[in-house]
């Protein structure tokens, strides 16, 4: 899930004490993390090949339109069956 | 000639917003629906929105179209050394300009496959990305002939294939602390090149040929105060906004033509400056505004040499 979010972002995220784990970025959005539509790309996709890899569901198209923050991302990971 | 107008514009941008599928099946389609301004390889950093003007000199009126519809359907896979993004589905395309000096009208069906591409490497700071497309499309389109010295305009079938890659650098932002988040300048350099075969057919003179040739672009985009409206906000409207500029460079040289037509090469260039504005509760539509500078000709959308300034407000849902 972080390495997700740190893909898509242009910030050095994982060096960083203060926000190299995705709930000390939880509340951030994705405008805030510098992501862009082709970072957010990116993001789903890592996010949904490693679902696939566990043998689990995509993330919803509608779904993960809807996320606004790293939060709300795993939430919508969370929710895949 | 070339040709100078000044066109204010609306634009509407449908983005990736409805998936047309129930939320808790397991394998559900994925058709992702997008109206576009041109057809980029996938996955382009901002898209532009497809265009639809009105425009008015001189009391005549004329109406400018420029989208793309797709419907998309996408798969992500993890494979060796990356990970990759693969879209592909049908679309139907409309480049139309109603002008009488000028007029334009290519439009069609197309079938597309796109990719993105990036590596599996370290995550942190710069962002590299690949991303190809391969397009065939079939339609009709207004051509330009001289008959008996005198240019006519005839409507012909049109058949195109075009294959290009295309990437995209994002450089590092250094590092984040999100308890002291600072405006940070966002931005992206972004190379692409296209291999094209057009076609055309019948019309009156049902002169017929095709033409094969390479397409280089460069573009560079940035959005000095970042890309968070929040950062940018106007005190108690509950209004932000996020302006960025993107200047770009293509050029079309022909390596072959046959039949009635001739060899030639194309140089497009462009400058944009933008706003965004974004209601920060969170609620439904956010316009922009553009300022568009264009001048070139495109042979992939039909566009004969000419200059336009456009003035554009685009609503996004």
């Amino acid at each position: 899930m972080f390495y997700a979010i740190d893909k898509g972002s242009n910030y050095d995220l994982a060096l960083y004490p203060t926000s190299n784990s995705i709930d000390k970025i939880a509340k951030l959005t994705f405008a805030q993390l510098l992501m862009d539509k082709q970072g957010q790309a990116m993001m789903w996709s890592v996010l949904n090949a490693g679902l696939a890899l566990l043998d689990r569901s995509k993330i919803d198209p509608a779904a993960a339109s809807k996320c606004k923050t790293a939060a709300d991302v795993l939430a919508a990971a969370k929710a895949t069956t | 000639m070339m040709r100078r107008s000044y066109v204010v514009v609306a634009a509407v941008l449908l983005q990736g917003t409805g998936a047309w599928c129930a939320e808790t099946a397991k394998e559900k389609p994925e058709w992702k629906p997008s109206l576009l301004a041109d057809e980029a390889p996938a996955q382009k950093p901002w898209e532009d929105g497809a265009t639809f003007a009105y425009k008015s000199v001189d009391g005549k009126a004329s109406a400018i179209a420029d989208a793309v519809f797709k419907l998309e359907r996408i798969e992500d896979r993890k494979i060796t050394g990356g990970f990759s993004r693969v879209s592909w589905g049908p679309g139907v395309y409309v480049h139309r300009n109603t002008d009488a000096a000028k007029p334009n009208n290519d439009r069609g069906l197309m079938l597309s496959v796109a990719g993105l591409w990036f590596d599996d490497g370290p995550a942190d700071g710069a962002r590299k990305s690949w991303s190809w497309s391969v397009d065939a499309k079939g339609g009709r389109k207004l051509t330009t002939e001289d008959v008996a010295d005198k240019k006519a305009y005839y409507d012909k079938d049109s058949r195109r294939v075009t294959a290009g890659g295309q990437f995209v650098y994002a450089p590092s932002a250094g590092l984040l602390d999100p308890s002291n988040l600072k405006q940070q300048a966002f931005m992206f350099f972004t190379a692409s090149a296209k291999l094209y075969l057009d076609r055309v057919s019948g019309g009156v003179t049902n002169a017929s040929g095709r033409i094969t040739g390479v397409e280089a672009m460069a573009r560079f985009d940035i959005a000095p105060l970042g890309l968070d409206p929040s950062a940018t906000k106007v005190n108690d409207t509950g209004l932000g906004f996020v302006p960025s500029f993107a200047v770009w460079g293509q050029r079309q040289q022909d390596f072959s033509a046959s039949g009635a037509r001739a060899k030639e090469n194309r140089n497009l260039w462009g400058a944009k400056a933008q706003m965004t504005f974004s209601q920060l509760d969170g609620s439904g539509v956010v316009p922009a505004l553009s300022l568009e500078r264009t001048k070139g000709a495109d042979l992939l959308t039909g566009r004969e040499d000419s200059a336009v300034t456009k003035i554009s407000l685009s609503i996004k849902y």
